[in-house]
């Protein structure tokens, strides 16, 4: 092939300027520490970097989120396990004032005692965070939860039920606390469908205390179907239904029939007859329209009666109230009236104490997928970070073996230039 | 017999002087670009006729050639054509990847940092500190954004420069080939046909630099003229007669300027048909301006996506700018802030640009506005809209992001001003329109120029979604009552009161009221029931679970300062696809890939189209260049002919002197 003397000059001119930019590229990786300097260098990796990029910034986020929720799902634990220690000990403590010998000075002092653990309860439900909110207030964490409102003389709850979330995963949000509501003021009466009790004890009513011995130990809705559709009458039925105890005959020497009445007094079962012989405990089952069946213990007098109606949700502060109230519950029937007042009070504080310890549990699960998610994470994380930088980061040892050898076609490309340039005809004429 | 012998050496002498001269003019231009290197064509002269025969004359020269081959130089022009194209478009492509393509300066980096500050306002939604810092974000943001678009803006400046720079070097190309046309048809004519080489190289060499520039086709004439013309097959040059670009800047147009071909004197011809214009350096840099609102011979505007890489690029970013402020303001304004009221927009961002169809029988063009900034914004939709009248009926529809084609049109009617999805549009400015007319609504050109953070003051972040359950009364039938608030704009909630009652019978039925008002049946579904309020529809909406027994109520009241609910939904918008079904960074993520996928593609077409050229210029050089060593040879050869050639006429003239000295 003929070469024209141009053509020797361009040739090596552009090998050398091929390999100079060759040598520029890897200088720039080098220097960069990046394989890819501009996103064209490997399109599909460039792309999918940024995207890894922003996944490992999202999962690190979750992790700081998993983190700030662990803090506070702590903190919540502690104070929900610090009332749960209180309500027990309170319940510990009724068992002692149920204690039928127990003297007025006596009770006088476990009402006290009473007294400090509520206010202590009152003080952990009414807890704050670090910064100042409220714990158990809901949505509503700049308002005290819990505070006594001095017209009803009750605790009333100030919060709602909206308990903040706190987003941990793509698709996932956990509870960052419990409302108040669920902790200690909105829990189930009796056995959460019926509650009986002995009138005087129920708020807002009038009637002669019950005079015998009869102690109300259980009461429970036999005929779910009676009960509902008796208590779901529209207009609603005139609560509460009350057990009255008769005698049949005036002259009998103990009670032997029961009627069930309405709230103004009509009748809603007429007389039914107690089981006989009538023994210490015994057990009545009201048919319909009721359903409901209640066991005793001790003898009723005639015209000793018990209230029974659907279960609501009861404060516990409240409950806490009755207690303390009919500590000073005094007289020949004070012991009887005072059981009864317990019995379905230990019911109220056990319903309290479940719904403290589900709400343990539940904290306690939350936390523990908190730290499978965070391990998950951390993992992931890691995983995103490799991803990118074997993407995009150098291989250095691969990048200097390059780097010689590109030094290495340079330096020939010169030398022969240099050679080259060197022939020329015109020399040796 | 002597004189003669006197003669045939002279020419002897005199052709071994014009090829020393050739020589030394190769040797002279040796690195002159373009020069092809020259030959003497020498051959004998006529021979003298005697009694034995016809005795040769000599030698003399008869023309000076120039060693070309004019295949090689066409092919030359081409493919010199496209590796300056793609060498052209490798740098613009370059400089926009390295402008938008940094992990650290790109809007991904801006996004995260904001979708961070995001999360951590959800999860202390009642504090300062978090929504202080995500204002920050937010401003960050949308400053970025700002920059992008001044950015590409400034690209589109610098480019539009430059192709009227290149326009006027095409210029200046053409009017010197015609030049050089009108010396060599001169020069040839008067040389009874002998090429002028040297004008030959120069006007080659000119033809070079015009192919660079843009694609041409050259057509050589009888009388040694050339005509060109472009690649589209509109003419530059024909016999005397060549036209010039002109670059006439349009402000009405998202380009900017029109390129028009026009006679020497300056009058118009016609505009430059851009779409064939694919090589050359012009080409190139028309490729990359690309905007596709040039509406075509049916009148359709083309897909706004059809455009080249700076417009896809700018419209991306305007429609992400777009998507960020129309899905945060709509959650920012159904919301509620710290001081109870309804979030005010966070996002505002810049007006749409209109471009009127250059066919449309009718004048003027309509006034497309956000309906009323920045409260609309919430309803935009990150699309470009076509405008048309259909007999009396305006109509539009959203252009197609995806291959999947353009929505169905839908009417507004025929007067206006219209409301559509969050435009204003109003047509009173056009008249005489008639069916057919169209214009084009481009939301994503102007929408991040100026993207702005409205809100100021940190409490004005709406975290809560307003209404929260204060109570469930009861509590045991209705249970996990979950409310989800929408809201009608400008009613705040106020506290609710829901009632239950269940009916007795087989099978029990339910009904329920609000705020003591009548009651409303209820069919309870599993495995939640959903209930609305019938008061004022809208306002809020609740799933409820269980069985509600009678008396049973809930009490929705005003949330709390903690609920982020709003917070926490604003929160999941960076994993929603807001955007041709992609998150935001997704969008910007295949933005940039699919950028750097074309920046490779050429790159690998810049290597091959310069290995290309550089082999046939190779072949070129190979057979036009000058070899120094091949001249030094005939140097050589040829000084040896002229010393031989001495030597015959210095043995003619001793001949004459033995003839002499004999005879005296």
């Amino acid at each position: 092939m003929r070469v024209s003397t141009q053509q020797y000059f361009q040739t090596t001119i552009g090998n050398i300027n091929d390999q100079q930019s060759r040598l520029l590229e890897i200088q720039q990786q080098m220097s960069s520490g990046r394989r890819i300097v501009t996103p064209s260098d490997d399109p599909v990796a460039a792309g999918r970097s940024l995207a890894l990029d922003t996944a490992r910034r999202a999962t690190e986020q979750w992790l700081r989120n998993q983190d700030d929720l662990q803090g506070q799902l702590e903190l919540v634990d502690s104070f929900v396990g610090n009332a749960t220690d209180v309500v027990q000990n309170f319940r510990a403590r009724m068992v002692q004032a149920g204690n039928s010998a127990l003297s007025a000075s006596d009770r006088q002092s476990i009402a006290a005692d009473f007294i400090a653990m509520r206010a202590q309860l009152l003080g952990i439900a009414n807890a704050r965070s670090e910064n100042g909110d409220y714990l158990f207030s809901g949505s509503r964490t700049d308002v005290e939860p819990f505070a006594r409102n001095v017209s009803s003389n009750q605790v009333e709850y100030a919060g709602d039920t909206l308990v903040r979330e706190l987003q941990v995963a793509p698709n996932r949000q956990i509870p960052a606390s419990f409302s108040g509501a669920y902790l200690f003021s909105e829990i189930p009466e009796g056995d959460g469908v019926v509650v009986a009790y002995e009138r005087p004890t129920a708020p807002g009513s009038v009637s002669s205390a019950n005079t015998g011995t009869a102690l109300l130990t259980n009461t429970s809705v036999v005929d779910r179907a009676a009960w509902d559709a008796y208590t779901n009458q529209v207009p609603a039925p005139d609560l509460p239904l009350q057990v009255v105890f008769s005698k049949s005959v005036a002259t009998l020497e103990n009670v032997d029939q029961y009627t069930v009445l309405d709230n103004s007094g009509n009748t809603v079962i007429a007389a039914q007859a107690l089981p006989t012989p009538l023994t210490d405990t015994f057990e009545i089952t009201m048919g319909t329209p009721v359903g409901v069946s209640m066991r005793f213990q001790g003898l009723p007098l005639e015209n000793d009666a018990f209230d029974f109606r659907p279960a609501r949700t009861e404060n516990v502060f409240t409950v806490m109230d009755r207690v303390i109230e009919a500590l000073s519950i005094g007289g020949a029937e004070g012991p009887t009236r005072r059981a009864n007042v317990f019995a379905v009070f230990n019911q109220g504080l056990d319903q309290a104490l479940d719904r403290l310890l589900e709400a343990r549990a539940s904290a306690g699960s939350r936390l523990l997928e908190l730290d499978q998610l965070g391990e998950k994470d951390r993992e992931v994380k890691d995983l995103y970070k490799g991803e990118v930088s074997r993407l995009v980061d150098l291989d250095y040892v691969e990048a200097a073996g390059q780097l010689a050898s590109r030094q290495l076609s340079l330096q020939a490309a010169q030398q022969s230039y240099a050679r080259v340039s060197q022939l020329s005809l015109f020399q040796l004429i | 017999m002597a004189s003669d012998l006197l003669g045939v050496s002279l020419t002897g002498l005199r052709v071994a002087q014009s090829n020393l001269l050739v020589v030394s003019n190769n040797v002279a231009n040796v690195n002159t670009p373009g020069y092809s290197r020259q030959v003497a064509v020498q051959t004998t002269n006529q021979p003298s006729f005697s009694g034995a025969g016809y005795f040769g004359q000599g030698a003399n020269i008869q023309t000076v050639e120039r060693v070309y081959n004019q295949f090689l130089g066409e092919q030359a022009l081409q493919a010199a054509s496209f590796a300056d194209g793609f060498e052209k478009y490798d740098g613009l492509v370059g400089s926009l990847l390295n402008r938008l393509g940094s992990a650290q300066s790109g809007i991904n980096s801006a996004l995260d940092s904001y979708y961070a500050a995001m999360q951590d306002f959800a999860v202390r939604p009642s504090e300062v500190g978090p929504r202080q810092a995500l204002l920050g974000a937010a401003q960050t943001l949308s400053a970025r954004f700002r920059s992008f678009d001044e950015q590409l803006t400034q690209i589109r400046t610098g480019l539009n420069q430059e192709i009227e720079g290149t326009a006027r070097v095409i210029n200046q190309n053409i009017q010197s080939i015609a030049e050089l046309n009108n010396r060599i048809v001169l020069a040839t004519a008067s040389a009874q046909g002998r090429p002028p080489n040297d004008l030959l190289d120069q006007r080659d060499q000119l033809i070079r630099s015009l192919a660079e520039k843009i694609e041409i086709a050259v057509v050589p004439q009888d009388d040694g003229a050339l005509n060109i013309f472009m690649s589209n097959g509109q003419s530059l040059i024909v016999g005397e007669q060549f036209f010039q670009l002109a670059f006439q800047p349009t402000p009405d147009d998202p380009r900017g300027f029109r390129l028009q071909l026009t006679t020497s004197a300056g009058s118009p011809v016609s505009v430059v048909a851009e779409a064939q214009l694919r090589a050359g350096e012009l080409g190139a840099l028309l490729d990359f301006a690309r905007v596709p609102t040039q509406f075509n011979a049916a009148g359709q505007p083309t897909d706004l996506q059809g455009g080249g890489e700076l417009f896809r690029a700018q419209s991306d970013i305007g429609r992400l700018s777009l998507a960020i402020a129309a899905r945060y303001n709509d959650l920012q304004q159904t919301g509620i802030d710290l001081d109870g009221q309804y979030g005010d927009p966070l996002f505002s961002i810049g007006q749409p640009r209109i471009f009127a169809n250059p066919a449309n029988a009718g004048t003027g063009a309509p006034s497309v506005a956000l309906a009323s900034p920045p409260s609309s914004i919430r309803d935009l939709q990150p699309v470009d809209y076509e405008l048309r009248l259909n007999g009396a009926d305006w109509q539009i529809r959203a252009l197609p992001e995806q291959p999947s084609g353009p929505a169905s049109w839908q009417t507004l009617g025929p007067t206006g001003p219209f409301t559509f999805s969050g435009l204003s549009i109003d047509v009173t400015g056009i008249t005489g329109a008639a069916t057919g007319d169209r214009f084009l609504l481009a939301q994503s050109l102007g929408a991040a120029a100026s993207m702005q953070v409205l809100i100021s003051d940190p409490r004005g972040l709406a975290a809560s979604q307003g209404l929260a359950v204060e109570r469930v009364s009861t509590g045991l039938g209705v249970e996990n009552v979950e409310v989800d608030l929408d809201v009608l704009a400008g009613t705040l909630p106020s506290p609710v009161s829901i009632e239950f009652q269940a009916l007795p019978g087989s099978p029990v039925t339910y009904q329920w009221r609000e705020n003591g008002g009548a009651w409303q049946s209820l069919t309870l579904t599993q495995p939640t029931t959903s209930l609305s309020s019938v008061a004022t529809p809208g306002l809020w909406s609740l799933e409820l679970r269980g069985i509600p027994k009678t008396g049973d109520s809930i009490q929705l009241d005003r949330a709390g300062p903690s609920d982020n609910r709003n917070a926490v939904a604003m929160g999941k918008l960076a994993v929603g696809q807001l955007i041709d079904g992609f998150t935001l960074t997704d969008k910007y993520s295949s933005l940039i890939s699919g950028l750097g996928t074309r920046g490779a593609e050429i790159r690998v077409s810049k290597e091959a189209r310069a290995e290309t050229l550089r082999l046939i210029d190779n072949e070129i050089q190979s057979f036009s260049g000058v070899n120094l060593d091949e001249e030094a040879a005939k140097l050589i050869k040829f000084q040896q002919a002229y010393g031989a050639a001495g030597r015959v006429l210095s043995t003619s003239s001793q001949l004459f002197q033995d003839f002499l000295a004999a005879i005296s």
